[in-house]
């Protein structure tokens, strides 16, 4: 495997619950698994599971809120369901660049649509669409 | 002499249209402004004194910083005719995916020489003075620095200043128990240039940074120990949920104004 640098190591804990779950039982292993330098060995292994699993808790917490603000009315329809939906969606799903929160709504939009879910209107989609393609809304402009 | 203003957002635009009297700058963020809103900005500009502040240049991956968003960032400061810029000291995105938000770094030399090439470059193509902003954390990671030698380090070898979000000192400080003030005293006060403050939420023993709520008793406090200590040159107020609430964000501004004008120092008083 080709050697990581430490940011890189720890963001891989941080989107990668299974990779988590591993480090809590044997840091040590993972650390050697992903070619850290003994410097950068020596703060990972430190790292305080509590710590990253709060943090990674924070990250999903954080797109939520950005992808229910752009869907409300999926988020009503979905009710109580929709932040466990969405977390299910997004633990496999990180959205690149400054337009990640509406690609993020879009394809949340998509992967509920996918699976027969509830959805909002479509004006919905389509808005949510454009933001995510363009980054603005026509109509808005 | 020092500004208080708001950090603008879309929802504020008939607010702002008014000139209210209690906002004398604005802080934009330099994302919402990537794709349009050109317009508007320079409309901003005219009135305004305003900051550019950015959310994903992620100055602490190692690597090149993106390209493509280090153009678009300029080009808004440009626009903007920005007084200064200002970016976090962070992580965001790594090689291999872009978690999105902000992320802590190790406080160690690798870091701090990763983000002062970066802070370098950035006021460079930008051409302007940057701040970089302390994160709040719910991760801890040990390095060969301390936090505040790591920060002021950071501000005198990339000749930046710091943007001390006040709030997130808070937060950091009951979260992971230490003396706020302390941590305070041990910056270098001539680096403090802004700040960024909101009231804190809490949810069970954990404090968080949800952009939400008035400020609290506490953290105002803490507020009035800064602005005493450290010369400040802008406060921003940053909202991010309630938008609608006008009224509210307009006599938070008022009391800002009065307990900060009560609490900093005024010439040879230092």
């Amino acid at each position: 495997m080709k050697n990581i640098d430490l940011v890189t190591a720890i963001g891989r804990l941080l989107h990668n619950r299974q990779l988590r779950i591993e480090f809590e039982h044997a840091p040590e292993a993972v650390a050697i698994r992903l070619g850290l330098t003994d410097a950068d060995s020596e703060t990972f292994v430190r790292l305080d599971i509590g710590g990253i699993a709060r943090q990674a808790e924070g990250l999903l917490s954080k797109r939520w809120h950005e992808v229910a603000d752009l869907i409300p009315e999926t988020t009503k329809e979905l009710g109580r369901e929709g932040r466990d939906l969405f977390r299910f969606y997004a633990s496999n799903s990180w959205p690149a660049g400054h337009r990640r929160h509406y690609v993020d709504a879009f394809n949340f939009l998509k992967f509920l649509k996918k699976n027969d879910l509830a959805i909002g209107s479509a004006n919905e989609m389509k808005t949510v669409r454009q933001l995510a393609t363009r980054g603005y809304c026509r109509k808005k402009n | 002499m020092w500004r208080l203003g708001v950090g603008y957002r879309g929802q504020f635009k008939d607010w702002i249209a008014t000139r209210p009297a209690e906002v004398e700058c604005l802080e934009i963020t330099a994302e919402h402004f990537f794709d349009a809103g050109e317009q508007l900005l320079q409309e901003l500009a005219g009135n305004y004194p305003l900051y550019v502040h950015g959310l994903g240049l992620s100055l602490g991956t190692p690597g090149p910083l993106d390209r493509k968003t280090l153009e678009k960032f300029a080009r808004v400061a440009r626009l903007a005719d920005a007084q200064w810029i200002s970016e976090h000291v962070a992580f965001t995105r790594t090689s291999e995916v872009d978690l999105g938000h902000l992320n802590p770094l190790p406080c160690s030399q690798q870091s701090l020489d990763v983000v002062v090439d970066h802070a370098l470059e950035l006021a460079e193509i930008c051409d302007r003075k940057l701040i970089l902003e302390n994160i709040t954390t719910e991760l801890q990671i040990s390095g060969n620095l301390s936090e505040t030698e790591f920060l002021n380090r950071l501000c005198s070898e990339a000749k930046c200043g710091l943007l001390l979000d006040v709030t997130n000192l808070f937060i950091n400080s009951k979260n992971h128990q230490f003396d706020a003030v302390q941590w305070l005293q041990e910056i270098e006060p001539q680096n403090i240039v802004q700040l960024h403050v909101v009231g804190y939420s809490k949810s069970r023993d954990r404090y968080h940074d949800h952009h939400s709520n008035t400020i609290q008793a506490d953290l105002m406090e803490l507020i009035e120990t800064v602005v005493h200590y450290a010369p400040i040159q802008a406060v921003i107020l940053e909202r991010d949920q309630r938008m609608d609430e006008i009224e509210e964000i307009s006599s938070e501004l008022q009391r800002l104004l009065e307990s900060i004008e009560k609490h900093r120092p005024r010439n040879g008083d230092r």
